[in-house]
């Protein structure tokens, strides 16, 4: 009751207050914006014909209307929020009248596979590789190690998805070159479907733990040298406490605190989509769906996946909160 | 008999910057000895190279410290250990065993996210034959109590502990196993003078109960005073006095000594107290001659010459001075 009231209520708050200024911001911005979609598509509508001054003021309202846009800010601001607590982002402006939530739950299951796979991934092999990299930092294999992360890490993410698509699915054909499963199958659990979708995702993956392997590594590695020199590490040495204890409870459970909390924020950031991956690879994701919406001037839908994506990081960022306890006790009592 | 040899001991730390080879001479030319059932100090100002002594004797040497001359034996089971050569698992095989380390008190030396009864299996259940975890608790919390310690201590994590307590817990994890002889690093530097009265007669009952040897790290020579048998003056990197605990505060025969124990206030004396003039050489400087020449007030030609030899002067008490005795240190390689 007591961890309820002092613990766990105020950081609901928080999440909430976050996630109602993140939305706001999101509703905000595309009107600061010069670029009027009502107008827009009317004058889309215009090269089509001439169109009677009546007609257009009529056709105006409704715009306004499905838009969203009708009345004072004030107004829209409320009827805003009455549709998305109703789970309604509105239609999207260029596919429409097709919803903006469906456009983006047909896009977010490719996202998520993708994206929460190579983020643990990329997690736990930069945790184990970085932590012997930083116990052994005088051995060979870490030095080497440590030199390649170094060249690789700065290369600019496009190029080294564009590399490895050329390399490995142009030159030397072993991946598909695009999409997320094979064109005309239908999503199943037969070993068709689920090997297709594995060979599609293989490259995308790969070139995401590459990059974000990286920097798991190097921060692990630090980490873990920082803690080498500890007090507590240096005395469990010396009283000869077996090598494997100190490796993970000593020094990968010490430096897991930190690291829980950017691989959820990690995790939580899936839901805005990797866009450059997703556009190298023509993989139908999220951040596929984000390209489109901002070349098309499509409002509703690039609100939806910033609201998306906001509602993510901020319940990543709650649910780390909330476990921390139980990771470092000295959070548990205030 | 002997249970912990220094023989000519030299560690240096030595480093290595754009090409410039840099020797910190922290310990040269150490010779001494730990006793069975003794509890021996070892005193001198910060820099003195006490506490790399200290960490030559547990066989701790990392670099930039390296060990260029001399070295460590244990006897263990009245057989001889070569700590200086000795692999990593034989030091593992003879840590905890026969022996064991205590902590300076100010130091962070439980882990965090560990509770203390875990940190108790850490340290000894792999050197104890099977012993469930229940048992292993259990006899963890007989320890704690004979040494003050309420056994609810054990599930507690080392941020819920004071310092007195964390400093009896490093206590009670370092002689859980019984060792032969204990080593404490100023271990009551950073507590309070009620909290240091109490590990100090924690580590005299142990030493007591236990007849094992205490080797003391201190610069207070209030500890000393009260604690030690024997003490072991370092002046600059080198030993100047050694002597039962009586003998150096009644009779100090080095100049440096006499200063130190001349420089302890008395209660009710109002005297003003000297202090040695000026401060130790640098020790990354080539050294001829007695390290204290610069600042003894009998300072001889002689002294810059050559360093005095360790020599015998009575019974149970060697020094290092030409006043004293005309040997010079022989250089041993």
């Amino acid at each position: 009751m007591h961890l309820l009231k002092r613990y766990i209520i105020p950081r609901l708050i928080q999440w909430l207050v976050v996630i109602f200024v993140g939305v706001t911001v999101a509703f905000i911005v595309p009107r600061l914006s010069p670029l009027d979609p009502v107008q827009n598509t009317l004058n889309r509508m215009a090269v089509y014909g001439l169109m009677y001054p009546e007609a257009v003021e009529s056709l105006r309202a409704t715009l306004e209307e499905l838009y969203g846009l009708k009345g004072t800010v004030f107004e829209q601001y409320i009827a805003f929020w009455k549709r998305l607590l109703t789970g309604d982002f509105g239609p999207s402006l260029s596919v429409f009248p097709t919803p903006v939530i469906q456009l983006i739950l047909q896009a977010l299951p490719w996202t998520i596979g993708l994206l929460v796979t190579s983020t643990i991934t990329a997690w736990i092999l930069g945790i184990v590789i970085g932590t012997l990299a930083g116990v052994y930092s005088e051995s060979r294999f870490s030095k080497v190690l440590e030199t390649l992360v170094m060249c690789i890490s700065p290369i600019p993410y496009y190029i080294m998805a564009l590399t490895l698509v050329l390399l490995f699915a142009y030159l030397i054909p072993i991946f598909p070159l695009a999409g997320g499963a094979a064109i005309g199958l239908r999503p199943s659990f037969s070993w068709t479907f689920i090997s297709s979708v594995l060979k599609h995702g293989f490259l995308p993956a790969f070139s995401l733990v590459i990059i974000s392997m990286g920097w798991y590594f190097l921060s692990q590695k630090a980490l873990t040298s920082t803690l080498v020199a500890s007090d507590f590490v240096t005395y469990a040495r010396i009283a000869a406490v077996p090598r494997r204890t100190i490796l993970y409870r000593y020094l990968i459970r010490n430096s897991l605190l930190p690291q829980a909390t950017d691989l959820a924020l990690g995790l939580g950031s899936v839901f805005g989509g990797a866009l450059i991956t997703e556009v190298v690879f023509s993989y139908p994701g999220i951040g596929q769906v984000l390209n489109t919406a901002i070349f098309q001037g499509d409002f509703n839908l690039m609100m939806g996946i910033i609201i998306l994506s906001v509602v993510g990081i901020a319940t990543g960022a709650l649910i780390i909160d909330l476990l921390y306890p139980l990771l470092d006790p000295r959070v548990r009592y205030h | 008999m002997s249970l912990v040899r220094a023989e000519s001991l030299k560690a240096y730390y030595i480093t290595k910057a754009y090409g410039v080879e840099r020797v910190v001479k922290a310990v040269d030319n150490v010779t001494l000895e730990v006793r069975e059932n003794e509890i021996l100090g070892i005193a001198g100002e910060s820099g003195c190279g006490k506490s790399t002594l200290m960490k030559t004797l547990l066989g701790i040497v990392q670099p930039p410290l390296t060990v260029v001359g001399g070295r460590v034996v244990y006897t263990v089971d009245g057989k001889d250990v070569d700590v200086t050569a000795a692999s990593p698992q034989e030091l593992e095989g003879v840590r905890w065993r026969h022996v064991s380390y205590v902590p300076q008190g100010s130091m962070n030396v439980l882990n965090p996210v560990r509770r203390i009864k875990h940190t108790f299996r850490d340290f000894v259940a792999h050197r104890v034959q099977r012993m469930s975890q229940a048992e292993l608790v259990k006899w963890a919390a007989e320890h704690l109590k004979s040494l003050g310690l309420p056994p609810e201590v054990l599930n507690a994590y080392p941020h819920q502990l004071s310092g007195g307590m964390k400093q009896r817990v490093t206590i009670a994890l370092a002689t859980l196993l019984k060792p032969k002889v204990i080593f404490a690093d100023e271990p009551t530097t950073a507590l309070d003078v009620i909290v240091q009265r109490g590990v100090i007669q924690l580590l005299s009952r142990i030493q007591r109960e236990e007849k094992n040897s205490l080797v003391l790290v201190t610069h207070d020579m209030g500890v000393h005073a009260h604690l030690t048998h024997r003490i072991v003056i370092m002046y600059a990197g080198k030993v100047i006095e050694e002597g039962s605990t009586a003998k150096i505060f009644s009779a100090p025969q080095h100049p440096y000594t006499q200063y130190l124990i001349g420089s302890l206030p008395v209660i009710g004396d109002k005297e003003y107290r000297v202090s040695a003039p000026g401060n130790p050489p640098r020790l990354d400087r080539p050294l001829t001659g007695c390290r204290f020449v610069d600042r003894c007030p009998k300072a001889m030609p002689q002294c810059r010459q050559a360093a005095p030899a360790l020599v015998e002067t009575g019974k149970d008490h060697k020094v290092a001075c030409f006043l004293v005795s005309p040997e010079e240190e022989k250089e041993s390689a």
